[in-house]
Parts: structure tokens; sequence; C-alpha cells
């Protein structure tokens, strides 16, 4: 399992989609910043900042400034982008028939394209929080960093494992089924905007269950980035059903992994 | 005897569409080099996408290197090198950026096995070209070396010589013989251009509408295909009752009234002509009748429909 983790990461650095993206997340990162830097001192701001970050106050410090920009509501969609790159490739290119014909034990296979896929979530979140570490510092000042500060980042960080897991899931079970990267790009999307409608009829039917209005991925990523803000029991529901989800997303992907004819 | 390699026992795959292979039953002996023979649809491709586990037989099953177990099989299936249709690379990678990713991932020791295939197949001096950049001739040869990188012991190419100029065509059959002669690799190989299959396969099966209908050896091919002689005479059933007195029935057939055709009598034709015309029968001509793989396989198709 190793070897197709170690070959994907080597093909991923040949490639430019998953570059192209941390790209995209550190470019985000400092015109954000420094629309909010001009904001502050009274220029305004356009392009990103008017849509990600006008409703966000403008932060105080350069520890402010990076927990703001852990609340990322792109990471989403960008998680795709890996998906797409770590598996989708192989269907788009015709690859799968070179690994499945020698690697028959396509369990492995499926969970080591699942593997690379969250790496590429922790390296991007890693490199972004470099970023914004650097930013912040450079345009609001070494101000807010302590150690209550970091915990939470790594609490976060951690937090946030269950729901890379699902959203790489859900990738990689789309692809699977729809073996064709352009439906799986446009299912992804459709599914980002229905799901917190999913969510909420379901707590249509469960009026004391508030927490299940957090469970959409948007929602879900904006609660662990503020985890302490909210009861508990929220966070624990919601990480709750994430587990619940990856554990059948990825059976459901593995089996029809496993059992699919390549053609 | 020799070690079987690869043994399909009832073989069968079902598409809701209806094409697919019927109880297929075959071996393949360690050394083979065994031409895979068959029209458009009538099933190759399927067979050799089950026997590399791309896709799942509908009912049967295979022994590979005497393993039928499925934990087995994982294993044994790592012995296969393989190129099933169009080969396929990732298209923004150079042939050696595509084969180093396929070295990591099959965890090959050997630091010179990219730089040995690429070589074998002639893509050596392809520096910083694309895969997308390259000719149908040229895919082929990267897909070749990446069947034969790691050293398989049953090489599975599926059309290899689909796209390959002549000068290709000629490199491609002496590297498969070199590697079956030289490395002892058994290879099984299907293709549609049977006169370039006719001069390297061992052994030959035919399969038609899902149904491996005949097994030969290259001997056998060679018996089934020497050709005759056909004679026009004035008289065929005279000649014919000559000829019952002097040499084995089955060397002779009368065709027709004025056609007489000869087996395997290329070198004593001489005398056959002697004997005709000392007996009052006139030759008007004669001709000598090839019969090559393709004619083969077609007169076996017929026999069938």
């Amino acid at each position: 399992m190793t070897s197709i983790i170690k070959s994907d990461i080597f093909r991923i650095k040949k490639g430019s989609a998953v570059r192209n993206v941390f790209l995209a997340g550190m470019v985000i990162i400092i015109i954000t910043g420094i629309n909010m830097f001009n904001s502050r001192s009274g220029f305004g701001g356009v392009g990103v900042q008017s849509s990600a970050s006008a409703a966000r106050s403008l932060p105080a410090n350069g520890a402010q400034f990076v927990q703001q920009m852990r609340d990322d509501g792109l990471f989403p969609f960008f998680i795709l982008a890996f998906a797409v790159a770590v598996l989708g490739a192989d269907y788009s290119a015709g690859t799968i028939r070179n690994s499945l014909s020698y690697f028959v034990d396509r369990k492995k296979v499926y969970f080591a394209k699942c593997i690379t896929g969250f790496l590429c979530c922790l390296i991007y979140t890693l490199v972004c929080l470099i970023v914004s570490c650097i930013a912040g510092v450079i345009l609001f000042g070494f101000g807010g960093f302590s150690l209550t500060m970091i915990s939470r980042i790594l609490t976060q960080l951690i937090l946030s494992i269950p729901l890379y897991i699902g959203m790489i899931a859900i990738g990689n079970g789309l692809l699977v089924f729809t073996k064709k990267t352009s439906i799986t790009i446009a299912s992804y999307l459709i599914g980002l905007i229905i799901f917190p409608s999913v969510t909420y009829q379901i707590y249509q039917l469960f009026p004391n269950a508030e927490w299940l209005k957090l469970c959409d991925p948007l929602s879900a990523f904006s609660l662990l980035s503020r985890f302490w803000e909210f009861p508990l029991m929220y966070v624990g529901m919601v990480l709750l059903f994430w587990i619940i989800l990856d554990a059948i997303l990825l059976f459901l992907g593995m089996r029809v992994y496993s059992e699919a004819d390549v053609i | 005897m020799q070690e079987t390699i690869l043994k399909t026992n009832d073989l069968t795959k079902k598409y809701s569409g209806g094409a697919g292979i019927r109880t297929i039953n075959m071996a393949l002996r360690k050394g083979d080099i065994y031409g895979f023979i068959g029209q458009n649809g009538a099933g190759k491709t399927t067979l050799l996408r089950i026997i590399t586990s791309l896709i799942h037989p509908t009912s049967g099953n295979l022994e590979l290197f005497e393993s039928s177990e499925e934990r087995e099989l994982i294993l044994a299936r790592k012995r296969i090198g393989a190129m099933i249709e169009t080969p396929a690379f990732f298209p923004k990678m150079t042939a050696r950026e595509n084969l180093e990713y396929y070295h990591i991932q099959r965890e090959i020791a050997d630091t010179n096995e990219i730089e040995r295939v690429l070589k074998l197949v002639n893509l050596d001096n392809t520096g910083s070209k694309r895969f997308n950049q390259f000719s149908l001739g040229m895919k082929q040869r990267l897909g070749l070396a990446l069947a034969i990188m790691g050293d398989p012991e049953l090489l599975i190419l599926d059309e290899p010589i689909n796209g390959l100029d002549p000068s290709g065509m000629i490199e491609f059959r002496e590297i498969i013989s070199k590697l079956n002669q030289e490395k002892q690799i058994t290879i099984l190989i299907s293709s549609h251009i049977l006169s370039e299959l006719a001069q390297v396969a061992t052994r030959y099966g035919i399969i038609h509408q899902g149904k491996l209908i005949k097994e030969f050896t290259k001997e056998e091919l060679e018996k089934n295909t020497q050709g005759y002689i056909t004679m026009k005479v004035s008289s065929a059933v005279k000649a014919g009752e000559i000829l019952s007195s002097a040499m084995n029935p089955e060397r002779f057939e009368v065709h027709s009234t004025e056609e007489i055709r000869l087996f395997d009598c290329h070198k004593d034709s001489s005398k056959v002509i002697e004997r005709l015309s000392s007996n009052g029968i006139k030759i008007y001509g004669s001709n000598e009748v090839k019969i090559n793989l393709e004619d083969y396989f077609i007169h076996v198709i017929d026999e069938i429909a």
C-alpha cells in the first residue's frame, strides 16, 4: 500500500493540478490578508475580500488572522481536486488498467488512493497554516499567539480528520460510481449545495437535534474551526455523524471499486 | 512435461449486451508463445481482461502458476506483465516518468530497469517528450516496456502490433522472440495481423463467438497450411484412378472434372506429371497454391459456420 501512495505522490509532484490548488489556497489567504489590511487603513478591499472575508471582523493581530483563515469556506470544494487528481486521473487516463492488472487486491489500492487524498488535505492545511501565520505576522503583527491558540489549532486539525476523510471518500465514491471526472465534479458541487437542505429536512423531523443543521460539509468545517464556541455535544454529534458517514462511504466505495469490471 | 502457467476452467463471462465468452478451457505451458486469434468481438480481450483480473468471470475459474485460491492468485498475478488494448499512460508525463511511476508502485528493486526496458523498445531517446505527443507506435512500445518491466514470467499482449510501422513490427517480433528464448517468458498474444502472429507464435487458439473452437501447434499449422498443387487436366477422374494405384489417396483430391489437387507432392510433382502424361492424360497447366494462417483461420471459421 505504501508503494501505491508513494507513486501517487510522485505523480502529483510531476503534475500541476494539486500544486495549483495549493497555490490558489495560498493566494486567497494573501489577498484576503492584504484586503483586510487595506480595509483597516480605510482603503477597502476588492475581489476575494468582498465575498470571503467581508463578513469577518478585522483581525486585531496576527493570531486572529490565522484563526480567521482556518475557517476556509473554499476548502470543501478544493478537496474534490485532490480526489480527482489521485483517483480521477486513473480513470480519465485509463491507467487504472495498468494498476489493477498488477494489484489485484483492489481494496488496498482504493485505501491507498483515499490515504493519498487525505495526505493532500493535511498538507494543504499545513501549507495554508504556515502561509496565514507568515501573512498574519507581516500584516497584523506578532500579537495573540499563545499556547491556547496553538493547542486550539492543533485540536481543530485533529477534529477535522473525519471531515477530510469523508470528503475524500465522497469524491472517490462518486468517481468509482460514475467513472467520469466531469460527472463527479458536477455531482459533488450539486451535493454540496443540496447537503444543507437534506440535513435541514432531517432536522425538521428531529427538532431537538439542532446539531443536525451543522452536519453539512460547509457548516461542519465552520463549526470545527471554532469548536470552542459551540456546545461540546454539538461538536461530538457532528463528528459522530461524519465518522459513521466515512465508514459507510469508504465501505461502499471500496466495494464498488473491488467488484466493478474495468473496461 | 512442461509446467502449466495458465489454465482456465469453463471460464464464462456474460455481458448484458450478449457478447462475452463461453466455457473457455485453455492451457498455457511454460515457454509457449500462444497466438490468440479471433474476429472483432469474438471475446479475445474479454478473456485477457479476466486473466489480468480487470473483469470478473460470471462463472468458471482459472489457475495461474498452479494457484487457484484467491489470495494465491493475487500474488501470482504479480508475475504477469500485461498490455491490454491501447496503452494508457499519464498524458503529461514523459516515457521515463510514466515508467518511474510504476517502478515505485511495483517496488521494483533494480534501479536500471527503466533504462533497460526503454532501450529494449527503442524509446530511450525520447527525452522530455510527453506521452500525449507520442505517435501510436511509440505508445505501443511504451506499453510493451511497462509490460516487460520487472521481468514477468507471463506476458499478456492484446493487439500489441497495432499502429507499428513495418520496421516496428520487425523489432517487436525480435523482442518477443528474444524474451521468449533468452528469458523463457511465456507469452499470450492476440492480434489481427495474423501474418505477424504466424511468425512468432508456437501455439494458437481460435476464438469465435466467445468459444475457443480450435487449438493447434505451430507444427500442426505448418502441416495444415503447406498448400497444394492444382493441375488442370483433360480428365480429372481418370487421373485420379491412375494416381490411386501409385500413391496414398489422401495425397490427392479430384476437385472437379478437370482439376486435381495434389497434397504434400511439392518434391515429386514431376513424377506425377510424368505418370499422368505416360497414361494419356493431358496436363494444361499446374499451379502451387499456398495457404497462410489467415486462410486457415477463415477455413476453420467457415467450417464452424
